[in-house]
């Protein structure tokens, strides 16, 4: 009888293991994946980043804006792209994160604020953000993309 | 006074005659003024970003480890309301002081001022880890290197790029050119010229070290008028 907590915990350990593999792979089943823009959007669309937890209960309408005419008449679709203005593409990112958190966290986000999109630093849609791993040197050198002088 | 002591102090006495002797010769060898050359370093604070690429780039051209650094820059703010926030950019690193503090009270001679090239220096072979400098040096840039266990601190890239005739790690590493590096005595150099022509000022010059660490304060600042 006293071997069953032991054995609770091995199955449990063991049925917990699995679930990270899981979670990639049932990123496209996500509730996000339901969306009607997914019957177009099959191949560009989908949120396989952390965006795309079900339980965040975030659409892509939350980002993007709504549908309105689009595809064949005017939208105010957001595109998180060079062509959209930064301080449009920040509102929809700053509905759930508190600059001054993310200021907090990381200085640059203060200096940026609404001057350069996130979208220029953050990706959503990978499984992973490229932000979330970015080395000492990585950052130093992201700062020249855009600093760099003009003299010489 | 005891027999032991008067030993040291006369073999101290000894040793001290035998090192003037050694320097005056240094000195006189040194002593044409066409080979002089006072080196020095500006940083423009308007065009700094906070990016640490000269801080990193120093750590990796002079190995130095983790833990100590010969180059800091010091970030302040955020200044202002979001979304319109800055931040101020100091640079912290040995001013070659011309009137050097930790010169002075080195008691081996370890610390000591270049006279080609006015770079104050370490003599690691002489030093004995005293700590006087480091108490000494107002800027509060000195450490004891983990691996030589001699003081340390910036030489301009003294032994690592100005050997070679290259610029100091730090200037070339920079994406902004806020460095300025080259000859207060060459008229025709670029920080000299700054030196001149801006608005230039220099850490706790009133403790009269004379410091060769040149900055141009930022326009935005901890006090905003
Ligand atoms: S800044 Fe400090 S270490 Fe550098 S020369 Fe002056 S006193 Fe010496
Ligand atoms: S001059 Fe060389 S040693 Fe001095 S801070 Fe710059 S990179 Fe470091
Ligand atoms: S590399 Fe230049 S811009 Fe970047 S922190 Fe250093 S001095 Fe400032």
């Amino acid at each position: 009888m006293s071997r069953l907590p032991l054995l609770v915990a091995l199955v449990s350990l063991l049925s917990w293991l699995p679930v990270q593999a899981k979670e990639s792979s049932s990123a496209a089943m996500s509730e996000i994946h339901k969306s009607p823009c997914m019957k177009c959007h099959k191949r560009n669309g989908t949120m396989q980043g952390i965006h795309g937890n079900s339980d965040l209960t975030v659409s892509c309408v939350d980002c993007h804006g709504e549908k309105q005419g689009h595809p064949r008449k005017a939208s105010d679709l957001v595109v998180f792209n060079a062509a959209t203005p930064a301080e449009t593409q920040v509102k929809p990112c700053i509905e759930c994160h508190d600059p001054q958190a993310l200021g907090t966290l990381e200085w640059t986000h203060n200096v940026h604020s609404n001057k350069v999109s996130c979208s220029q630093c953050h990706q959503l849609h990978p499984t992973e953000d490229p932000m979330v791993s970015v080395t000492q040197a990585d950052r130093a050198a992201m700062c020249q993309q855009c600093h760099q002088s003009k003299q010489d | 006074m005891d027999k032991s002591k008067r030993f040291f102090l006369k073999g101290a006495g000894a040793l001290l005659a035998g090192m003037s002797a050694y320097q005056a010769t240094r000195a006189s060898e040194h002593s044409s003024p066409a080979s002089q050359r006072k080196y020095a370093l500006l940083h423009d604070e308007n065009r700094c970003i906070g990016c640490d690429a000269c801080t990193q780039a120093c750590r990796e051209v002079n190995q130095v480890p983790e833990g100590v650094s010969r180059l800091e820059i010091v970030r302040t703010g955020p200044h202002g309301e979001y979304p319109n926030q800055t931040y101020h950019f100091e640079r912290q690193s040995c001013q070659h002081c011309e009137n050097a503090p930790c010169v002075n009270v080195c008691p081996t001679g370890a610390a000591y001022k270049d006279p080609q090239t006015g770079i104050i220096k370490v003599d690691e072979w002489k030093c004995v880890g005293c700590l006087y400098c480091i108490a000494a040096c107002p800027y509060k840039v000195r450490f004891i290197h983990p691996v030589t266990r001699a003081a340390d601190k910036c030489d301009f890239c003294e032994q690592t790029r100005l050997s070679k005739g290259e610029l100091p790690a730090c200037v070339t590493s920079c994406p902004t050119q806020a460095l300025v590096f080259g000859d207060l005595l060459d008229t025709q150099s670029g920080v000299y010229q700054l030196v001149r022509t801006q608005p230039v000022s220099r850490d706790k010059e009133s403790l009269g070290t004379s410091p060769k660490l040149f900055k141009i304060r930022a326009a935005k600042g901890e006090v905003i008028l």
